[in-house]
């Protein structure tokens, strides 16, 4: 179970990385940038999630909480790292700085994701994981504002 | 030095030792702690305390950094984020030993120890990004950004990611009941010691923003010097 | 006033040797941090001043 969370990130991680140090040009918008990186991310998933439950041959009792896991986890993931991908950007060591900057900060959504995933893997119901989506959308907010808040410094710099 | 803060640091040194004094010997041990293990709470706890201080103060300055572009605000943040790692090494290793006391283990990744180690990565990143960063201007941008980005997934990490997992760890002060359940002589001591070392930070804040200064004023008349 | 909890029943020594090295372990480290701002000042003068080394 743990497995399959690990193998989205590494996926949005490498997915979301790599085109961002591209999307370096100043006409970029975060918003943009978020947006790209979500659909992005949202097309891997979308290839990965089936292939992954197929091959491990893992049923998800309840699918409205994974789904709502899957797109809220996605939510905090993209935003959080395509900010620290546009400090990154700005910075000489891009790949390693990368990982060691935005581990930390992703570490609290992916272990919620887990949980839902965990308990969306047993438990039909949407609410057995509400404490999750809680958890997620509250990050997802916080995170949105702040990166709203704080990219129009990191941009100019 | 000033006869003032003379005084004053001897007034310090004097709490400490009266807190250290009252930590062994005054305070009694607390029920269903291990033997004196409870004594612990009069360091560990403190340590916490102060790293959250730091990080408030980090992000504090590394706001003010980005609103007035000076560079005291980026020094003062980095100080901050130096300080409040420091301290957090500190209630990590104190919170350890007690988990050896108490559950006979030094590590055993119960959450509380998984989200600290966390917020040591998040302020390590902080360091290395300044590390990684030449230009100064652009490492205080980027990094006061930085800072305050970290600073909104705190929360998530240190209350609401824990509150999801059984921890063994104690009631944190400010728990669910909002009661402090202490006895009186051990609030006392517990109070006391909070105070001084907060005290204690204070100066060596005071003292590293002095030293980046004078780091800095060094550099520049270096530079200077090179010039003519 | 919060009444006084219960004194452990049994006044036992144990793990007053663990609470001693979490005080030296504090101090320790707050001198580790004093010397280390004491370098960093020590080395920005001596960088200002290489003609005259004190």
């Amino acid at each position: 179970m743990t497995g399959l969370s690990r193998s989205f990130v590494s996926e949005e991680e490498g997915g979301t990385a790599a085109p961002l140090r591209l999307t370096a040009p100043p006409a970029a918008v975060l918003l943009g940038k978020v947006l790209s990186n979500l659909v992005l991310l949202g097309v891997v998933s979308a290839f990965v999630v089936p292939l992954f439950l197929a091959l491990m041959s893992f049923e998800i009792a309840g699918v409205p909480l994974f789904l709502a896991v899957l797109l809220f986890g996605g939510i905090g993931l993209g935003a959080a790292s395509t900010f620290v991908a546009a400090i990154v950007a700005k910075t000489a060591a891009k790949g390693a700085l990368f990982a060691v900057l935005a581990t930390p900060l992703l570490l609290p959504p992916l272990v919620a994701a887990v949980t839902g995933t965990r308990i969306a893997a047993t438990d039909p119901a949407l609410s057995a994981g509400a404490d999750v989506i809680r958890l997620l959308v509250a990050y997802d907010g916080v995170m949105l504002t702040a990166a709203f808040l704080l990219f129009d410094a990191v941009w100019r710099e | 030095m000033g006869v003032l803060s003379r005084v004053a640091q001897g007034i310090l040194a004097l709490a400490m030792l009266a807190v250290i004094w009252g930590s062994f010997l005054y305070a009694k041990p607390a029920a269903n702690f291990i033997g004196e293990s409870s004594r612990i709470v009069f360091y560990h706890v403190p340590m916490a305390w102060i790293a959250s201080l730091a990080f408030l103060l980090a992000a504090g300055y590394s706001a003010l950094y980005l609103k007035r572009r000076r560079v005291e605000d980026d020094e003062a943040a980095a100080g901050a984020a130096r300080l409040g790692i420091l301290f957090c090494l500190l209630a990590t290793v104190t919170g350890s030993i007690f988990a050896r006391v108490m559950w006979n283990s030094y590590w055993n990744w119960d959450p509380r120890e998984t989200s600290i180690v966390l917020l040591l990565l998040v302020y390590g990143a902080y360091l290395g990004l300044r590390g990684a960063v030449e230009d100064p201007e652009r490492k205080a941008t980027l990094s006061a950004a930085y800072a305050l980005i970290a600073f909104v997934t705190v929360p998530f990490l240190m209350f609401a990611v824990p509150r999801m997992y059984a921890s063994l760890h104690p009631d944190t002060v400010i728990n669910s009941s909002g009661k402090i359940q202490m006895s009186s002589d051990i609030k006392l001591v517990f109070f006391s010691s909070l105070a001084v070392f907060t005290a204690v930070f204070a100066w060596m804040y005071a003292l590293d923003r002095k030293v980046s200064r004078i780091v800095r004023e060094a550099a520049l008349a270096e530079e200077g010097a090179v010039a003519r | 006033m919060t009444p006084d909890a219960p004194v452990a029943a049994v006044p036992s020594h144990g793990a007053l040797f663990y609470v001693a090295a979490v005080n030296l372990i504090i101090w320790v480290g707050l001198f580790a941090y004093l010397v280390y701002l004491d370098r960093k000042v020590k080395g920005a003068l001596s960088r200002r001043t290489p003609e005259d080394p004190r």
